[in-house]
């Protein structure tokens, strides 16, 4: 039978805050689900509350059919390997004495959790540094540990929070093979990130977080096809306009569909941008803009994400 | 089983981090030999000063075995600073003022003729009331002293009526022979305090000295530092029960224990301390109760965890805790050494009481039996009390941590 992740109205209320996730409701099946959104849209939040170390306030969580936060909640948590996005490291041991550590956890025998650990290792690059105290591991090595440690017990559900941050861009490519390895092999990888390319490398399907809630789910081609059937030119002006808000309004020009300003980059969103092109820099000249530079863009799921959030995911911006 | 795992791997981790933390073994390793070995060492000569002694003597009669004889015989050994008294209330007076001397020697009419003469000779020793170590050390050079005067005494009476007594009349001669009636005053014990014995007494104090600070402290501090290490996290995830994740931690506090015990007790033959009859029975009674102190510690480390935000703070607060608590508590400094409402606190003390089980045993020679008489049901009820506690209040905390991760 496959292992499915099914969330129903899950919630979490901090005394006296704001809901960090409201009312998120979802499926995920064999593949991998991509939560995209900035800092403190409810990624870490959310995937806590699938991991089973953060009850939910409200709704419930299955994983393979057993409810984590049930009687049956610790067999449920034998399907689920998760990597938080700040490493569960004990600095005094080794890389591989840690993760003979999650092993035991995991209820492997002495021999198979050591055995699993030097495999592990050498799959995520590190069986040069395994005898090495993880207090004198680097960032980036220390996120590929906590990786292994979410595979250690041969999950059914894996769940991966930012796991490429920090990460050199081979380290990071390398990251990338062992996820789709991980669909391939058939687990349901839910993963965490802020970085629209990974998402569109990586994503079979697409969670669009915003404040707490999942705003926009497809798959990239999906998404794109309902958000962003325009392309994008992308104007880059010398310094950013004084007042963003008027200089977008001076280039929502016939045809142009919306426009984004971000310090000195504006982005205008246009169905035909060969026609629109000229028009839009004419406008920026004549609204006293010195552009430095001005492209085409097909549209990415950075687009994607500004168009059904009004923000960008390095933060809040101005715009549509 | 599905819990085996977990344990195995918190205790095996635990060793490691001992290992390669040098702040955890020096207060497991180091801290337990130095102290062992200084106070041994300020007791391996425990009054090396001459002791002083107040005289005063009432005595007119006359006889060769005389007061005379015994102080004079007292200074020779340059053991004792003999101080006379022209009455007994200015001694008494003295001692009574300032506790100097701390000792007085009151020879009554008659002691003389009698000690002379083979009749019992009655001798009172004054004594400074109060609960003082080096005027127990003082008292019983000063008794020891007079017991072997008296030796002396007996075997010149013996030698003087042998000749006169029919064959085979030695042996109730000798019984009869009780030549020195000594009374102590203002006693409360005149206690074998030997360099063997102090070394030992240390050595075993020092083990559940280290029970108190490892149980306070891995109890205090397991939990926050799993959470700051992200370890919480994992576990969390993990199929591992809570009650797991407790039973590997108090097994890393047991062996913690044994370390840090076996290493006071080496310790302790350092500096000369005899173990007095190290039998299986009482090496397995000896188990019991340092299991049952690291039982009590840990508990009360698990009620302190959730006063403290962080693990350092958690250890701060545990050791604020262990260290009135080991001089206090009846365990370093013996209970009735100390002033009360201590000495009440120290008796119902549970780690009091398993320290003074353990040098009855270990030190003094008591046999496991005895030792159990000191640890009653009900002291192991509340021992077993106060952890069920910790672990409730340890879940508590756990179940609140899910709430907020
Ligand atoms: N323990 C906590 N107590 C109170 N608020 C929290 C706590 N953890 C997270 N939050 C808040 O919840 C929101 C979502 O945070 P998080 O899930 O970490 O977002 P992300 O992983 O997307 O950066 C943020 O506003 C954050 O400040
Ligand atoms: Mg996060």
């Amino acid at each position: 039978m496959e292992c499915v992740v099914e969330v129903e109205g899950a919630e979490k209320r901090y005394p006296g805050g704001v809901a960090a996730v409201n009312n998120v409701s979802l499926t995920a099946g064999r593949g991998i689900h991509v939560f995209l959104g900035p800092n403190g849209s409810g990624k870490s939040t959310l995937l806590s509350m699938i991991a089973g170390v953060l009850k939910p306030s409200a709704g419930r969580i299955t994983v393979c059919g057993k409810d984590l936060w049930g009687p049956r909640g610790l067999d449920a948590r034998k399907h689920i390997g998760y990597a938080p996005q700040d490493p569960p490291l004990r600095p005094l041991l080794t890389g591989y004495e840690n993760l003979v550590r999650h092993a035991l956890f995991r209820g492997l025998s002495l021999g198979e959790a050591r055995r699993r650990a030097r495999e592990l290792l050498e799959l995520v690059g590190l069986a040069g540094a395994a005898d090495r105290k993880v207090g004198e591991y680097s960032g980036g090595m220390k996120r590929r540990l906590t990786v292994a440690i979410a595979l250690v017990g041969d999950p059914d559900v894996v769940v991966l929070d930012e796991p490429s941050t920090g990460l050199d861009p081979t380290a990071r490519r390398e990251l990338w093979d062992i996820v789709v390895r991980l669909r391939e092999e058939g687990r349901v990888v839910l993963l965490a990130t802020h970085y629209a390319d990974e998402a569109e490398a990586l994503a079979s399907k697409v969670y669009i977080m915003h404040r707490g809630v999942v705003a926009a789910q497809g798959t990239v081609a999906e998404l794109k096809e309902r958000y962003t059937p325009v392309s994008v030119i992308l104007v880059e002006a010398k310094e950013a306009p004084p007042n963003p808000e008027e200089a977008r309004s001076s280039l929502m020009l016939p045809g142009v569909e919306d426009v984004v300003v971000e310090g000195p980059v504006f982005r205008v969103y246009a169905a035909r941008p060969n026609v629109v092109a000229p028009r839009v820099l004419e406008a920026m000249v004549g609204y006293g803009v010195e552009v430095r530079e001005l492209r085409i863009l097909e549209p990415s799921l950075e687009d994607v994400y500004f168009k059904v959030t009004g923000t960008t995911l390095r933060g809040e911006g101005v715009g549509g | 089983m599905a819990a085996k795992g977990p344990i195995t791997a918190i205790v095996l981790g635990g060793l490691k981090e001992l290992v390669r933390d040098k702040t955890s073994l020096f207060w497991i390793l180091v801290f337990p030999v130095i102290m062992v070995l200084i106070s041994g060492g300020l007791w391996a000569n425990p009054n090396p000063r001459p002791t002083p002694v107040g005289v005063y003597v009432d005595d007119t009669s006359s006889g060769p075995f005389n007061a005379t004889l015994v102080t004079m015989a007292m200074e020779e050994t340059g053991m004792f600073e003999i101080k006379h008294y022209d009455s007994l209330q200015s001694m008494l007076d003295d001692i009574a003022e300032d506790g100097s001397p701390p000792l007085g020697l009151y020879f009554p009419q008659g002691f003389a003729a009698n000690a002379s003469s083979g009749m019992p000779a009655s001798i009172v020793v004054y004594r400074v009331n109060v609960s003082e170590l080096w005027v127990e050390v003082d008292q019983s050079k000063l008794l020891g002293f007079l017991s072997g005067m008296e030796d002396r005494v007996r075997l010149t009476i013996l030698n003087y009526a042998l000749p006169h007594a029919p064959p085979g009349y030695r042996g109730y001669l000798e019984a009869l022979a009780d030549p020195l009636k000594t009374r102590v005053e203002e006693v409360n014990t005149a206690r074998e305090v030997s360099q063997a014995v102090i070394a030992g007494y240390m050595a075993i104090s020092m083990v559940v000295v280290e029970a108190l600070f490892i149980g306070l402290n891995v109890g205090a501090s397991m939990i926050h530092e799993e959470r700051e290490s992200g370890g919480l996290r994992a576990l969390l995830s993990s199929p591992v029960p809570s009650w797991a994740i407790l039973a590997g931690y108090t097994l890393t506090t047991m062996v913690y224990i044994a370390l840090a015990g076996l290493a006071s007790v080496a310790a302790g033959f350092l500096i000369g301390a005899e173990y007095r009859g190290l039998t299986p029975g009482i090496l397995a009674a000896s188990a019991v109760m340092v299991v049952l102190a690291g039982l009590f510690t840990m508990g009360l480390g698990l009620l302190l965890a959730p006063l403290a935000r962080s693990a350092k703070g958690a250890n701060g607060l545990a050791t604020a805790i262990a260290f009135p608590l080991m001089f206090l508590g009846g365990i370093w400094i013996p209970a009735w050494m100390l002033p009360e409402p201590f000495r009440t606190f120290a008796h119902y003390f549970p780690l009091s009481r398993l320290s003074d089980a353990l040098k009855l045993m270990i030190v003094y020679g008591g046999t496991p039996l005895e030792a159990l008489s000191m640890t009653p049901p009900v002291l192991v009820v509340a021992i077993i009390a106060v952890y069920a506690v910790g672990t409730i209040t340890y879940r508590r905390m756990l179940s609140m941590m899910v709430e907020k991760a």
